[in-house]
C-alpha cells in the first residue's frame, strides 16, 4: 500500500510553503516602493502608475474568472467597476462628506470599498441571474448593454453628478491600501479556482451540458462567479475612484472594458498569472507609449496623436488571437500561486 | 407641447430606421453564415461617411459639383473594401478556432480602424462637418406641424433602394441561393461545390457596402462625422439584428424600424428612456425570445 | 418480486411537430441490466434524454426510486433539472464522449463528486480543515476509482491526451462517481473491436456487481445487447415495437423486418 499520496503541511518547512512565499514577496516589493517613495527616490508619475497598474491586477483577474476560467463572456465588467467606484465614492464623498473632515476616518474608507464590492456583487448577481443561460456572444452583447445601462443610468442621477461625476474624492487609496487589497483578491481567486467550485466553473467552460449532466448545478455555479468575478469589479473601481479622486461616468464606458478585456487576453485566459503580469505590462507599456509618442511628436514634422497607442494595443489584440489564441501564458500559473497539494494536477509554467 | 405620436416623431423613425437597416443587414448576413458578431461592422459604416465626405471634398476643391450616384458609390466601394480585407486578415484565419476568440478578433478590429482612423491626420479624432450642402441643396417641405426635409427623402429613397436590390439578390440569383444555403448548413453546401469562402467574402463585401451607403447617408442628415461614430448606430443595428431575428434579413429591416421608432418615441418621453430603450429591447428580447421575431429557433444537440 | 427502480409511465415526445418518442412505457428492476435498441433515429438517445432531465416529456411521467430513512418511495423527477436528477442517483455516459478535455483525468473525476462535496464557498476561501478534509476525501475516493478502471497511471495527464479506450473508461468512472443507483451506457462499445468489447462486458458485468447497480443500456452492437442484456426493449420510429428476453426479440417478426429492411445490422 502507498503511502498518501496528500502533502502534510507539517514536512513542509515554513519557509518554503507557497502561501509565505507569496505574502513576503509582497512585502518586500511593498518595502522597497514604500521606502524609494518615503526617501524621495521615487518619481510620484511612476509611482501612481504602479497604484494604477495594481488596481488593473485586481479588475484583469477578477475578469478571467468569469470570461477565462468559467467560460462565459462578459464585455461589461467596468459596469461594475462603475458601481463600486459610484458607491464607496458616493459614501465618501457626499454622504459623508470625509473630504471636508480633512483625511476622515480610514475604516470608513475601507467599509466604503467593501460595500462597493458588495454593490457591484448584487448587481452582478441580478444581471447574471436572467443572462448567464445565454451563450458566448449573445452573453457578451446584453453585458455589453447592461454596462452601457449603468452607465447611462448613472449619467441621469443628479446625486451623483450625472456627467460631470464625483469631483474631490479624498485620496484614500495609498500604495499600502492597494498592496493589501490586491494581495488578498489575488487569494481568493486562487482559492476560489483551486477548489471544487473552481473545477465546477472549468467543467462548465469545457461543455456545459456534460457538466450538468455529472451533478453541477450550471447556473447556479455561472451566477456565482460572474457574482465573484463583479464584487472584485466593484473592488478595484472603488479604489480607482480613490486614487484618481475624480469619477465620472464616460471612464467606465465600453472602451474602458476592451482595456481590461485585452489584458486578460493577452496575459491569458484562464491564468491568474497570465492576467497579473499582463495588467502590469500593458500598463506601463501604454503609459510608454503615452511618453514616446509625445517624444515622437515634437520631434517629427507632422502630428503623432496618443490614438496611436490604442491602435498599437489593437495589432496586439489580433495578432495574439491570431497566433496565440490562448495568450500568452495560455492556462499556465506560476508556480507560487498554485497551491501544494495542487501541485501535479495544475499546469506551471517559470 | 403635442403629441408623442406626432408626425415628425413618424418621419424621423422611419428615417432612423431605414440607416439602421442597412446596417443591421450585414450584421444578420455575416452573422448568419459565420456566427459572429462582428463589432467591427459599425466601423464600415465610418469609413463610408468618411469616404464621402472626401470625395465630397475633392470635387469641391476642383470646384466640380458631386454627381450623388458617384459618392454614393465611393462609399460603398469603401466600406465593401474595408470589410473585405478585415475578413481576409483578420477573420478567416480563426474560421475554426472556438467563436470566441474572433469575436474578440473582431473587437479588435474595431478598435483598429476606430483608433488609426483618428491617428491618421487627414482624419483626426475630432467632429468634421460634412459638407452636405455641397452634395444637394437641402430644401424642407412643411406637412402640416411637421417639417420634412430632402435629405431625409434622399435618404429613406436610397436605403429603400438598396433594400430592393440586397433582397433580390439574397432571394433569386445564384449566389444569393448559395448564401442562404450556406447559412443553413455550410458543410452540406460545400458538398455541393458550393465555395464557402467565396460566400464568404461576398457576404462581406455587400454588408460592408451598406454600411458605407448608410454612412453616406448619415453624413447628409446628420451632417457630423467623426471616427468613433459606427460604435453606437452599430450596436443599435446589431441589437435591430437580433431583434428581428438574426440571420434573417427581413427580420433585420423589421427589427430596424421598430427600434427607430421606439427610440425616437422613447426620447420624446424621457431622453434617458430614449438612450436607454434599445439595450433594454435587446435584454427583453433575449431573455424571452431568444430567437427574435422573424428567427428561427435553434437547440443544443445532446 | 423485485423492486422498480425507474418507471417511465406513457411516455410521449414531440420535437416541434415531429413525434420523437411515443408512449414509451417501462417498469426496471432493481440491479438488472436492460438494453434498448433500435436503427438510428428510433428516439433511443430521446429517452436518455428524457430520463436525465435534459428534455422534459410533452406527456407522461418518469419516477425514480428514492429511499428517506429506510421508507422506499417513487418519485416524480420528470420536470427536475439535469443536475438534480444526477443528485437522485441517475448517471449517465454519451454516444460521442462528452469528457472534458483540457482538465486533468482526476478533475473529471473529482467534478462528478463536486454536488457531495460539503463545504462552502467561504470554507474554499479560506482553505480551512474542513476544506482540507473535504478535499482528501474526495481525492481518495477519486484515486480509488482511477485504480479501479486501471486509470491511476494517467492521474493528471490531460484527458484530451488519452486513447479512446481510455476515454471511454473514464467516461464510466466519471459516471460512478457521482455515486449512481442507476447507470445509463449511450453505446458504450461504440468503436470497438471484437477484443475490446469483450472487455467491456465483463467490466459491465463487474461494476454491477462491485457498485449494486441497474443498468440501462442503447447499443448497436447485437452480439453484444444479446450477450449481456437481461431484457431488451425494440423502438423503432419512437414506437416501442417489441419487448422481451434476447431469444424472444431476436426471433421477432417486426424486429427483423425493422433491422433487415434497413440491412445495416446483422
Amino acid at each position: 500500500m502507498k503511502a498518501k499520496e496528500t502533502v502534510q503541511d507539517k514536512k513542509i518547512p515554513l519557509f518554503k510553503k507557497r502561501d509565505f512565499q507569496l505574502l513576503v514577496g509582497t512585502v518586500i516589493f511593498w518595502a522597497i516602493f514604500y521606502t524609494l517613495t518615503k526617501f524621495g527616490m521615487m518619481n510620484l508619475y511612476w509611482m501612481h502608475i504602479i497604484n494604477v497598474s495594481l488596481i488593473y491586477v485586481i479588475l484583469t483577474t477578477s475578469l478571467n474568472l468569469i470570461n477565462g476560467f468559467s467560460g462565459q463572456f462578459s464585455i461589461g465588467h467596468m459596469g461594475f467597476a462603475a458601481v463600486g467606484a459610484y458607491t464607496s465614492a458616493t459614501l465618501t464623498t457626499i454622504v459623508w462628506n470625509l473630504p471636508s473632515h480633512g483625511v476622515g476616518p480610514f475604516s470608513l474608507f475601507i467599509l466604503s470599498v467593501i460595500l462597493g464590492g458588495i454593490a457591484a456583487a448584487f448587481i452582478g448577481f441580478l444581471i447574471g441571474l436572467p443572462t448567464l443561460r445565454l451563450r458566448g456572444d449573445y452573453l457578451a452583447i446584453v453585458t455589453l448593454a447592461f454596462g452601457e445601462i449603468i452607465r447611462v443610468t448613472i449619467n441621469s442621477i443628479k446625486f451623483v453628478g450625472g456627467p460631470r461625476g464625483i469631483p474631490g474624492i479624498p485620496r484614500f487609496s495609498s500604495f499600502t491600501v492597494i498592496v493589501i487589497f490586491t494581495f488578498l483578491s489575488i487569494i481568493v481567486l486562487r482559492n476560489i479556482i483551486y477548489s471544487s467550485i473552481g473545477r465546477a466553473l472549468l467543467s462548465i467552460r469545457e461543455d456545459e451540458v456534460a457538466s450538468e449532466l455529472v451533478g453541477v448545478h450550471t447556473t447556479y455555479y455561472k451566477v456565482l462567479g460572474f457574482t465573484v468575478g463583479a464584487f472584485f469589479a466593484g473592488i478595484g473601481g472603488a479604489l480607482l475612484a480613490h486614487l484618481i479622486q475624480y469619477i465620472n461616468p464616460l471612464q467606465f464606458g465600453f472602451m474602458a472594458t476592451i482595456y481590461v478585456l485585452i489584458m486578460v487576453y493577452i496575459g491569458g485566459v484562464g491564468s491568474l498569472s497570465g492576467s497579473i503580469v499582463a495588467a502590469i505590462g500593458i500598463t506601463f507599456l501604454s503609459e510608454g507609449l503615452r511618453l514616446g509618442l509625445d517624444k515622437l511628436d515634437q520631434v517629427t514634422p507632422f502630428h503623432v496623436g496618443p490614438e496611436w497607442r490604442m491602435v498599437i494595443f489593437s495589432v496586439l489584440l489580433v495578432a495574439t488571437m491570431l497566433y496565440k489564441t490562448n495568450g500568452l501564458m495560455g492556462d499556465m500559473e506560476f508556480k507560487v500561486l498554485i497551491p501544494e497539494e495542487e501541485d501535479e494536477n495544475a499546469k506551471h509554467g517559470a | 407641447m403635442g403629441s408623442i405620436f406626432n408626425l415628425q416623431q413618424i418621419i424621423n423613425g422611419i428615417q432612423i430606421g431605414s440607416i439602421y437597416a442597412l446596417i443591421s443587414i450585414g450584421y444578420t448576413l455575416v452573422y448568419g453564415i459565420i456566427q459572429l458578431i462582428n463589432f467591427a461592422h459599425g466601423d464600415f459604416y465610418m469609413v463610408g461617411a468618411y469616404a464621402a465626405y472626401f470625395a465630397v471634398m475633392f470635387s469641391a476643391a476642383r470646384k466640380e459639383h458631386p454627381n450623388v450616384l458617384i459618392v454614393l458609390l465611393i462609399s460603398m466601394t469603401a466600406g465593401a473594401i474595408v470589410a473585405f480585407l478585415s475578413n481576409r486578415i483578420a477573420y478567416r484565419p480563426l474560421r475554426y478556432k472556438p467563436r470566441l476568440s474572433a469575436l474578440i478578433t473582431a473587437i479588435g478590429v474595431s478598435m483598429f480602424l476606430e483608433y488609426t482612423s483618428s491617428a491618421i491626420p487627414a482624419i483626426g479624432p475630432s467632429y468634421r462637418a460634412f459638407p452636405q450642402s455641397a452634395l444637394i441643396p437641402e430644401h424642407t417641405y412643411k406637412i402640416g406641424h411637421a417639417i420634412l426635409s430632402n435629405y431625409q427623402i434622399v435618404n429613406v429613397s436610397v436605403a429603400v433602394v438598396l433594400m430592393v436590390v440586397l433582397t433580390y439578390i439574397v432571394q433569386y440569383t445564384r449566389i444569393g441561393m448559395a448564401m442562404r444555403a450556406s447559412a443553413q448548413d455550410k458543410d452540406a453546401a460545400r458538398l455541393m461545390g458550393i465555395d464557402i469562402e467565396y460566400i464568404i467574402d461576398f457576404t462581406f463585401i455587400i454588408g460592408g457596402a451598406l454600411a458605407g451607403a448608410a454612412g453616406l447617408l448619415t453624413g447628409i442628415t446628420y451632417p457630423r462625422i467623426n471616427p468613433y461614430m459606427g460604435i453606437i448606430p452599430g450596436l443599435k443595428a446589431f441589437i435591430a439584428a437580433v431583434l428581428g431575428g438574426i440571420g434573417s434579413v427581413p427580420g433585420a429591416m423589421l427589427g430596424s424600424y421598430i427600434l427607430g421608432f421606439s427610440e425616437v418615441f422613447g426620447m420624446a418621453i424621457n431622453s434617458i428612456l430614449g438612450e436607454g430603450i434599445a439595450y433594454a429591447i435587446l435584454i427583453l428580447v433575449l431573455i424571452f425570445l431568444p430567437q427574435g421575431l422573424l428567427g428561427k429557433k435553434t437547440g443544443e444537440k445532446v | 418480486m423485485q423492486n422498480t427502480v425507474l418507471k417511465i409511465d406513457h411516455v410521449t415526445h414531440y420535437f416541434g411537430g415531429l413525434r420523437a418518442v411515443s408512449d414509451f412505457n417501462m417498469e426496471l428492476p432493481e440491479g438488472a441490466i436492460w438494453g434498448l435498441i433500435g436503427p438510428n433515429g428510433a428516439g433511443k438517445t430521446t429517452i436518455f434524454n428524457l430520463i436525465t432531465g435534459v428534455y422534459i416529456p410533452t406527456k407522461g411521467k418518469i419516477y425514480f426510486r428514492q429511499e428517506r430513512k429506510g421508507e422506499f418511495y417513487m418519485e416524480d423527477i420528470t420536470r427536475y433539472k439535469p443536475h438534480t436528477i444526477v443528485s437522485k442517483g441517475i448517471a449517465r455516459t454519451f454516444q460521442n464522449l462528452r469528457i472534458f478535455p483540457n482538465l486533468t483525468v482526476l478533475d473529471n473525476i473529482r467534478i462528478a463528486e463536486h454536488f457531495r462535496v460539503k463545504y462552502s464557498l467561504y470554507d474554499a476561501v479560506m482553505r480551512n480543515k474542513k476544506f482540507k478534509e473535504e478535499e482528501e476525501k474526495i481525492k481518495e475516493e477519486a484515486m480509488n476509482l482511477l485504480k479501479l478502471f486501471n486509470l491511476h497511471s494517467r492521474t493528471y495527464a490531460l484527458a484530451k491526451g488519452l486513447p479512446y479506450g481510455e476515454l471511454r473508461r473514464l467516461e464510466i468512472a466519471r459516471a460512478l462517481a457521482t455515486h449512481p443507483k442507476l447507470l445509463l451506457l449511450d453505446e458504450p462499445a461504440a468503436g470497438m473491436n471484437p477484443k475490446e468489447t469483450q472487455e467491456l462486458m465483463d467490466m459491465i458485468l463487474w461494476i454491477r456487481k462491485e457498485f449494486n447497480l441497474t443498468i440501462f443500456l442503447i447499443e448497436h452492437h447485437m452480439k453484444f445487447v444479446m450477450g449481456i442484456c437481461e431484457h431488451i426493449k425494440v423502438m423503432d420510429f419512437g414506437e416501442t415495437i417489441a419487448e422481451g428476453t434476447p431469444q424472444e426479440v431476436s426471433n421477432n417478426p417486426r424486429v427483423i423486418e425493422a433491422y433487415l429492411g434497413r440491412k445495416k445490422y446483422a
